[in-house]
C-alpha cells in the first residue's frame, strides 16, 4: 500500500460515511420524499458526517487503538449510536415512519457491513500487521474500499432495489423490525468486531477467513430475514384486506339476491295485473303498452344457469338502464359450478364493476359485454367495454382482491387497456 | 378482404347493418365482402362462405339460434354474431359458440366493439405465412400449420402439422420469437414457441397440442403464459 498523504485520513471517513449512506438508500429509494428535499438531503449529510467524526473522536481515536477491549466497545457504541442517528435522518428526508426507517437503516448497515467486512478481508490477506496500522488510510485501502462497496452494491440494487422500486416499498407497521435492528447491532456489528479483535491478537488467516465468510453469511441471512419478514407481513396483509372485501361481497350476495328475488316476484304480481286489464276494452292500449315497457326493464332477468351471475346481471342491467350502457352477456353459468356462490358473485359483480366505472368515462357509446364459455379444458370469462382514451380509471384497486380469489381456484385473471377499450379475461381450470 | 354475411329477414335492419359495416370499414381501413340473405333456409340451404355471421334470431321458419345450431354441425369457427328483439334469447348463445349478440335497435357505438372483437378472430385466420431459410433454400411455411418450435442445442425445430419430422433450421429462440409472436406465437420456455391456435387443452403446469404433445411451461414464465392464453381464449388477442 502506498504511503498516506494529509488528506487521507478524511478521504478514508468520507468514504465511510459515503458507504453507510449509500447502503441505507438502497432501500429508502422507493420511499417518498418529503417536502423541500433540496434543503434536507445536504443538512442529513452533513448531520451524518459530523455525527460520525464525533463518535470517532469520543469513542475510537485518542489512544483506544492501544486497548483492543476499549476500542471494540468504542467502536459497537459509536456504530450503534450512528445507526440511531441514521433512523432519525431517514425519518427527516423521507415521508415514512419510524419502522420503515428501521427496516431500512438496518438493512442498509447490513449492506455496508458486508462491503466493509470484505474490504476488511482483502487487507487482511494482503498486508501485514504492521501494514495494516498505516494503510487504513492509504490510497490502496480507498481502491479495495471503493471496489468493494461498488460490488456489493450493485448486487444489492440488481436484487433488492430494483425490485423494490418496481413494487414501491410498503410502509412498516410491524415491532419486529425492532427486534431487527437489535439483531442487526448484535449480530452484525458485534460479530465484525470481535473479528478485528481477534484479527489483532494475531488470529491465524484461515480462521479469520472462515470468520469473515461467517460474517458475511450473517449480513446476508439479517438482511434476507428482514425482506422476508417484509414481504410476508405485506402478502398477508393483501391476503387479509381481500378476503375481507370477498366476504363482504359475500354478504351482499345474500342481500341482493333476496332482493331480486322480491323484485322478480313483483313485476310478476304486476304483469298478471297488466294481463287483466288488457282484457278491459275500456283501458287505452299505448298506455298499457308503455307500462309493460317500464316494467320490463325491472323484469327483463338473464337466466345463465347461475345464480350468483343471474343476481349480478340484474343489479347490473338496472345501472346499466339508467346510464345508458348496452349490456350483453352470452354465457353458461352451468359450467361456474366449481365456485362458491359467493365468490363468483364476488368475481362478476366485481369485474362488471370495473367495467361500468370504466365505459362511464365514454360520453356516448357505452357499452359492457360478458361471455362465459368453455374453452381449451378451462372456463373462459370475457368482459370487455368501451373506455374514453385517457380517461383517469382507479385502476387495479378494485381488480386486487380478485387475485386472491383467482389464486384459490388456480385462475389466472388478466387484463387489457388498450385505449378506447378495456378487456378481462379469466381463465378457471374447469375441475376445482 | 373479409366476407361478412347477413341473416336477416327485416330489411331495414339490414340495411341499418350494411350501412354500419360502410362506416366500420371506412374508420378502421378494412374492407368487406357484404352478402344479405333474408332467411335461415336459405343460409342452411346455399351455405355461404364467410368469415363473420351476423344472424337475426326472431325469423319465421327456421329461426336464427336453430340455424346456427345446424351451422355448428358443418363449421365449427366463424364468428357469429346474433341481432335480436330480446337480450334474454341470446344467453344461451354460448351453446352455438356466439361471439356476442347486439339488442335491435342496433346502435352504431354498440356495434363497433363487437365489430372489434369479431374482427381480432378473423384476423387470426388469415392465411399468414413465414420464410423460413433451409438449407435447400427459402422455405414458405403456413403459419397454421406450426405446432410448435423448439431447440435442441443450436438448431430450431419447426413441428410442422403437414409433417411427420420437424424442419430443422439454424437460429435463434429470440429471433424466431420476434418474428412468429405477431402470428399468435407464445415463449412457453426457454427453448420453446407454442402456437396458440393449435393449443387444445390448457392445464396448469403444461399445453396440449392437437397431435396430443404436451409441452410444458417454464417456472418463470408461467404466470405470463397463463395470462395470454386467457387473454387469446377471450379473443382480446
Amino acid at each position: 500500500m502506498e504511503s498516506s498523504s494529509a488528506l487521507s485520513p478524511l478521504v478514508t471517513i468520507l468514504l465511510t460515511v459515503a458507504r453507510f449512506v449509500v447502503g441505507v438508500w438502497l432501500f429508502t429509494a422507493p420511499l417518498p420524499l418529503r417536502d423541500g428535499v433540496r434543503r434536507r438531503v445536504p443538512l442529513t449529510l452533513f448531520g451524518i458526517t459530523a455525527l460520525y467524526l464525533g463518535l470517532l473522536m469520543l469513542f475510537i481515536a485518542g489512544g483506544s487503538w492501544l486497548d483492543p477491549v476499549r476500542y471494540a466497545l468504542g467502536e459497537f457504541f459509536a456504530f450503534t449510536i450512528l445507526l440511531v442517528g441514521l433512523v432519525f435522518a431517514t425519518t427527516y428526508v423521507y415521508d415514512t415512519n419510524i419502522l420503515t426507517a428501521v427496516f431500512c437503516c438496518s438493512s442498509g448497515y447490513a449492506v455496508q457491513n458486508l462491503a466493509s467486512g470484505v474490504t476488511e478481508l482483502v487487507l487482511d490477506l494482503t498486508l501485514t500487521d504492521a501494514e495494516k496500522m498505516s494503510a487504513y488510510t492509504s490510497a490502496g485501502h480507498h481502491i479495495v474500499m471503493l471496489a468493494s462497496a461498488c460490488a456489493v452494491f450493485t448486487v444489492t440494487y440488481l436484487l433488492v432495489t430494483n425490485p423494490l422500486l418496481r413494487r414501491g416499498l410498503r410502509q412498516v407497521d410491524d415491532p419486529w423490525m425492532l427486534a431487527m435492528m437489535v439483531a442487526v447491532i448484535a449480530v452484525i456489528i458485534g460479530f465484525d468486531l470481535l473479528i478485528k479483535g481477534l484479527v489483532a491478537d494475531g488470529l491465524d488467516v484461515r480462521a479469520m477467513v472462515l470468520l469473515r465468510i461467517f460474517h458475511g453469511i450473517a449480513c446476508v441471512f439479517t438482511l434476507g430475514a428482514g425482506l422476508q419478514l417484509l414481504v410476508v407481513r405485506r402478502i398477508e396483509a393483501e391476503r387479509d384486506a381481500a378476503w375481507q372485501v370477498l366476504a363482504e361481497r359475500e354478504r351482499q350476495f345474500e342481500a341482493s339476491r333476496e332482493n331480486v328475488e322480491a323484485i322478480n316476484a313483483r313485476v310478476h304480481d304486476i304483469r298478471h295485473s297488466i294481463g287483466r286489464l288488457a282484457n278491459d276494452a275500456q283501458v287505452d292500449r299505448d298506455v298499457l303498452a308503455s307500462i309493460v315497457r317500464e316494467v320490463d326493464v325491472y323484469g327483463t332477468s338473464l337466466r345463465t344457469g347461475n345464480a350468483a351471475v343471474d343476481t349480478v346481471l340484474a343489479e347490473k342491467g338496472l345501472v346499466c338502464n339508467r346510464e345508458g350502457i348496452a349490456l350483453s352477456c352470452v354465457a353458461d353459468g352451468s359450467l361456474l359450478a366449481t365456485l362458491a356462490p359467493g365468490d363468483a358473485y364476488a368475481l362478476f359483480s366485481t369485474l362488471l364493476d370495473e367495467a361500468v366505472a370504466r365505459t362511464l368515462t365514454r360520453s356516448a357509446g357505452r357499452s359492457v359485454s360478458l361471455a362465459v364459455k368453455e374453452a381449451l379444458g378451462n372456463v373462459a370469462v370475457h368482459v370487455e367495454c368501451t373506455q374514453a382514451e385517457g380517461a383517469a380509471v382507479a385502476d387495479g384497486a378494485r381488480l386486487a382482491p380478485l387475485q386472491a380469489l383467482c389464486d384459490r381456484y388456480g385462475a389466472t385473471l388478466a387484463t387489457m387497456d388498450e385505449g378506447g377499450a378495456w378487456h378481462a379475461n379469466v381463465l378457471l381450470p374447469l375441475e376445482g | 378482404m373479409y366476407r361478412i354475411l347477413i341473416v336477416e329477414d327485416t330489411p331495414a335492419e339490414a340495411d341499418l347493418l350494411s350501412a354500419f359495416l360502410a362506416t366500420y370499414a371506412k374508420d378502421a381501413s378494412e374492407s368487406f365482402t357484404l352478402e344479405r340473405l333474408t332467411n335461415a333456409v336459405d343460409f342452411l340451404e346455399r351455405r355461404p362462405r364467410a368469415d363473420l355471421i351476423f344472424m337475426d334470431i326472431q325469423m319465421p321458419g327456421i329461426n336464427g339460434m336453430e340455424a346456427a345450431e345446424i351451422l355448428r354441425g358443418y363449421d365449427e369457427e366463424t364468428p357469429l354474431v346474433f341481432v335480436t328483439n330480446l337480450a334474454q334469447y341470446a344467453v344461451e348463445g354460448y351453446a352455438v359458440d356466439a361471439l356476442d349478440f347486439l339488442v335491435k335497435p342496433v346502435t352504431y357505438e354498440a356495434f363497433c366493439p363487437r365489430m372489434n372483437r369479431a374482427l381480432r378472430i378473423m384476423r387470426r385466420k388469415v392465411g399468414a405465412t413465414v420464410a423460413l431459410p433451409s438449407s435447400e433454400g427459402e422455405r414458405v411455411v403456413a403459419v397454421r400449420d406450426i405446432g410448435y418450435v423448439d431447440m435442441f442445442r443450436h438448431d430450431l425445430y419447426y413441428h410442422l402439422a403437414s409433417e411427420t419430422e420437424p424442419l430443422r433450421l439454424r437460429g435463434s429462440m429470440k429471433v424466431a420469437e420476434e418474428e412468429l409472436s405477431p402470428h399468435g406465437f407464445l415463449r412457453i420456455s426457454s427453448g420453446c414457441l407454442v402456437n396458440m391456435a393449435q393449443v387444445k387443452l390448457v392445464r396448469q403446469g403444461s399445453v396440449v397440442l392437437g397431435d396430443g404433445t404436451e409441452l410444458f411451461f417454464s417456472r418463470a414464465r408461467k404466470r405470463a403464459c397463463m395470462e395470454a392464453l386467457a387473454n387469446y381464449v377471450g379473443g382480446s388477442r
